[in-house]
């Protein structure tokens, strides 16, 4: 028996349009079988590996005893989507969110971040590709699953009413009905899993309507809580037989691998005793990889490659960053800003200008940050194996389109041929979007003829070869009139992460692998110089181009070291990109502001704030902390910041002891208004940590660069917030009545610590801290 | 051949005396909760029980532990139930990523045992070679409370 279901046109409540398709569910003798087809071409149709289960899409399965599986195309680093994901469908399929299992999704074309959009060339592009970054997981998951899980549904209840013959629309939709039809359909027979971009923009299902019910914080236990508790969860570093033996991999051969780099950035080496380590027990072999980029030390156990690589001598060639000092990187920002070359600029300069012409009061601030590492606790690594025409990557990685495709570029193979095998990752934070150390473990593989290899990085390394946060200088120059701001100037120097990740981004957007390294090797090139002087980097530039204080004229310059004097430190995305710099700069500035124009620092703010969201969290942290009459004893004080980004709203308060040149955060209240709360502890965790992560950026953590050598090997050169220096930290999670989207949560409150904390610092000493760390009685810009 | 006393069980390691525990634990015995963070006993991530105490696993060489008891995470569990402090962890929603979390569990249960209600002061002292990028430090301090039944 067939029947068909033909779908109309319709534009769902997310203003998505769906277009037509057609649903043929038919019916054996003994079972059912589902095939779902779009009608607009470009989609692919691939067979299920093996596994008894109906994939009802990309996302979707179901097995034959009932159990829901949502493949997940974001990596769990901690920040709970793989929770949010499951409540969603779980939402639409009438069942618990612990009745989901969920494991990861490959790399593959059929996953694509619909909710990542980025400025370019001064328009909004989307980049569908398959990453988890830019806090936008929530959101893509809440446009995409939703749909995707509520047409399960109904494909369920299709085929239920075409077993049951009778009318779908007679099959009372409730949580009975579709256990009971899924306890009586057993797929036979063909499986198709589709793979198709387009899939979920034909479904034309509406959602329940309602919204995931959050539990609340008494009952709400995360999923992955009892297996991180335990020791169960398995990450990169951990990949074994549970892993490799899938694809026919046998850990007890696996090899274990390390790599040295130069300790210059950059540089290219090789082991100068390298037969020496060759001799040390358990080494297989010693060799450079990547013509020198680094030198990969081999060995029966990873305890055996980390001892031989410590006794590694390095015969280093100086490098192109020989030359580059943070100080000296920083002075040239100064100089260019001073004296205005050539900047990029946004907004109007000439009414700004106009106005500073005209106007007899005028202030200027200039504030600093470092080079800051990412630190994620567990270091780079990756394991592969290569053979039978096929590479197979294990890794943790925020980006697995691009991983998929630098290793194929690697390897001279097409994409399709490298399977990438996401695992958990033990913090990213922009890191694992990075493929640099992927690269170095397809590359010790092929050198090992295809072996088994895991790569693991040391500490030392990961410090040594991170990609940092990037050193910045910036300059705010305010006109006043009256009691207020009458025109802003924001000037930033700054490299671009746009360059530095383009290749990547490119890589991940070809399909094939011919294009994609001939476009790859040009951005990598002379494509560098057009993106860097035709296009502002949005990263560069975001929380000061989107300020949410309503100051006309306001502009901002881009100021970029650019030639043969262009920083070579390589620079990426860090937990909140643009918004650690310039929401550091705006946000000490206003108080600085203020303090100059006699005003109450809240007030003046308050006065600029058009927004009713915004508007809402500052009063709301206001009246947490009690700033604003709060009685501090001598050495503490109370600082304020706030932001609009990746959607939400977030405004923080800071009180801070100081002794002796030592400051200590005590207490740290948080509003935020990320739209619909979907797990609203999963929001205080996210905030409690990004406070705490916010904080070792603010205090301690710094990268110095002298003759392009960095200045940390390991912790004790460049330690993070510890127990006895976290504060109590206090979050207010804004709920709404009516029908809003969630918007971006895991990055939003780290760039607001640094400016309360130096806010709050001067309220308790009369200091003003404008470089960051802070270290207090040493010169400030 | 080495043989140690892992969890309650004498185990027989074919590794170099100078091999670290950490690296004996996750390579030959398999037991990956353990995790290595910096290699030089800075970040806690390695943190196991030999002889009752918490001890670095990666820079012990097991040459050097004898027939002291070693207690992994996988071992805390007592007659297949999750130790109080696991349990608060869960309900407290503790982990993020989860990476430091065996490290930070172990540190703990080594400070209740020679502390059964310990104060803040102690919970700082004990717990500050612990760290947690991810910031979950204020969640670790509730859990280890509640565990040891002195509420928030």
């Amino acid at each position: 028996m067939r029947s068909s279901v033909e779908m109309d046109q319709r534009k769902g409540r997310s203003g998505l349009s769906r277009r037509g398709f057609i649903v043929e569910a038919s019916l054996t003798a003994t079972g059912l079988l589902f095939a779902c087809k779009a009608r607009k071409s470009g989609s692919r149709v691939a067979e299920a590996a093996g596994e008894a289960a109906l994939a009802v899409n990309a996302y979707i399965e179901l097995t034959n005893d009932g159990q829901w599986v949502l493949l997940l195309d974001k990596i769990e680093m901690g920040q709970g989507i793989s929770y949010c994901y499951a409540a969603i469908v779980a939402e639409e399929l009438f069942v618990a969110p612990e009745h989901i299992v969920t494991r990861y999704a490959p790399a593959d074309k059929a996953y694509v971040n619909l909710n990542l959009e980025v400025p370019l060339f001064g328009l909004p592009v989307p980049v569908p590709v398959q990453i988890t970054a830019l806090s936008s997981s929530t959101g893509d998951g809440w446009q995409k699953l939703r749909m995707l899980a509520a047409g399960a549904r109904q494909i369920l209840i299709e085929a239920g009413a075409a077993s049951l013959d009778t009318n779908a629309r007679q099959l009372s939709v409730n949580a009975d009905a579709i256990a009971s039809l899924r306890l009586r359909s057993k797929p036979r027979g063909k499986v198709q899993l589709l793979a198709s971009k387009n899939l979920y923009q034909t479904l034309g299902y509406d959602p329940r309507g309602g919204r995931p019910n959050p539990r609340s914080a008494s009952d709400f236990v995360r999923p992955d809580a009892a297996d991180k508790s335990l020791g169960k969860t398995r990450y990169g570093i951990d990949a074994g037989d549970a892993e490799v033996a899938a694809a026919g991999g046998n850990a007890k051969d696996m090899l274990q691998a390390t790599v040295v780099h130069a300790a210059e950035i950059g540089a290219l080496l090789d082991a100068a005793n390298a037969d020496e380590l060759r001799a040390m027990p358990g080494v297989v072999d010693v060799f450079p990889i990547l013509d020198g980029r680094a030198v990969a030390v081999v060995a029966r156990t990873m305890a055996q490659a980390l001892a031989a690589a410590r006794r590694l001598r390095p015969n280093a060639t100086p490098g192109p960053n020989r030359q580059f000092s943070s100080e000296a990187i920083l002075a040239q920002y100064k100089s260019m800003i001073d004296g205005q070359t050539t900047p990029l600029t946004l907004g109007d300069f000439k009414l700004f200008q106009k106005l500073l012409g005209t106007s007899p009061r005028s202030f200027s601030r200039d504030y600093i940050t470092p080079y800051g590492p990412h630190s994620t606790l567990e270091p780079m690594n990756a394991t592969v194996m290569i053979g039978g025409g096929k590479a197979y990557v294990w890794v943790g990685t925020q980006f697995p389109s691009a991983a998929q495709s630098a290793v194929a570029r690697l390897l001279n193979m097409k994409p399709e041929q490298v399977e990438i095998h996401p695992m958990s990752a033990g913090g990213g934070f922009g890191r694992r979007l990075l493929t640099d150390f992927i690269v170095e473990a397809a590359a010790v593989c092929q050198h090992l003829g295809g072996k088994l290899v895991k790569l693991l990085w040391s500490r030392e390394e990961d410090f040594g070869a991170d990609y940092y946060r990037p050193t910045t200088y910036q300059r705010l120059r305010a006109v006043f009139s009256g009691n207020g701001i009458a025109g802003l100037a924001h000037q930033i120097g700054v490299q671009s992460i746009t360059e530095y990740s383009a290749s990547d981004f490119v890589g991940a957007l070809m399909p094939s692998s011919v294009k994609g390294n001939a476009i790859s090797r040009f951005i990598s090139g002379r494509g560098r110089a057009i993106l860097a002087n035709a296009n502002i980097d949005p990263f560069s530039v975001e929380g000061a181009s989107d300020m949410p204080y309503a100051i006309t004229p306001k502009c901002v310059h881009l100021f970029q070291i650019k030639g043969d004097g262009r920083p070579g430190i390589p620079i990426t995305y860090w937990r909140s990109v643009g918004h650690v710099h310039t929401i550091f700069a705006i946000e000490s500035f206003m108080d600085e502001a203020a303090a100059e124009l006699g005003a109450d620092p809240l007030a003046l703010r308050r006065s600029m704030i058009r927004d009713p969201r915004l508007a809402n969290v500052v009063d709301r942290v206001v009246a947490m902390s009690g700033i604003q009459n709060a009685a501090l004893p001598p050495g503490q004080g109370m600082g304020l910041a706030l932001l609009n980004g990746w959607g939400s709203y977030c405004a923080l308060v800071a009180h801070v002891q100081v002794t002796d040149d030592n400051v200590r955060a005590l207490r740290c209240w948080v509003s935020i208004d990320c739209g619909f709360a979907l797990q609203p502890d999963i929001v205080r965790a996210q905030c409690e940590g990004a406070v705490v992560f916010g904080l070792s950026a603010t205090l301690k953590q710094e990268i110095r660069i002298q003759n392009g050598v960095p200045s940390a090997r390991n912790f004790f050169d460049c330690d993070i917030i510890r127990m006895h220096e976290a504060p109590v930290t206090e979050v207010d999670v804004v709920v709404h009545q009516d029908d809003v989207d969630p918007t971006g949560v895991g990055e939003v409150a780290v760039g607001l610590v640094a400016p309360a904390v130096c806010n709050a610092v001067f309220r308790a000493t009369g200091q003003r801290v404008r470089r960051l760390p802070v270290r207090l009685g040493t010169p400030q810009p | 051949m080495i043989t140690l006393n892992i969890n309650g069980e004498p185990v027989d390691i074919d590794a170099d005396p100078t091999t670290p525990l950490l690296w004996a634990l996750r390579e030959q015995l398999g037991l990956t909760g353990a995790k290595y963070g910096c290699g030089a006993a800075y970040c806690g991530a390695c943190t196991v029980h030999v002889g009752g105490k918490a001890a670095r696993s990666c820079l012990l060489p097991i040459g050097d532990i004898g027939d002291q008891p070693v207690t992994t995470i996988e071992g805390l569990p007592e007659n297949g139930r999750p130790h109080p402090l696991q349990t608060a962890w869960i309900q407290c929603n503790v982990p993020q990523c989860g990476y430091c979390q065996p490290g930070q569990i172990m540190a703990a249960a080594a400070l209740v045992k020679a502390k059964p209600q310990p104060s803040d002061a102690d919970i700082d002292v004990a717990m500050s070679g612990n760290l947690c990028r991810c910031g979950t430090y204020q969640r670790i301090r509730q859990a280890i409370k509640q565990a040891t039944g002195q509420g928030a």
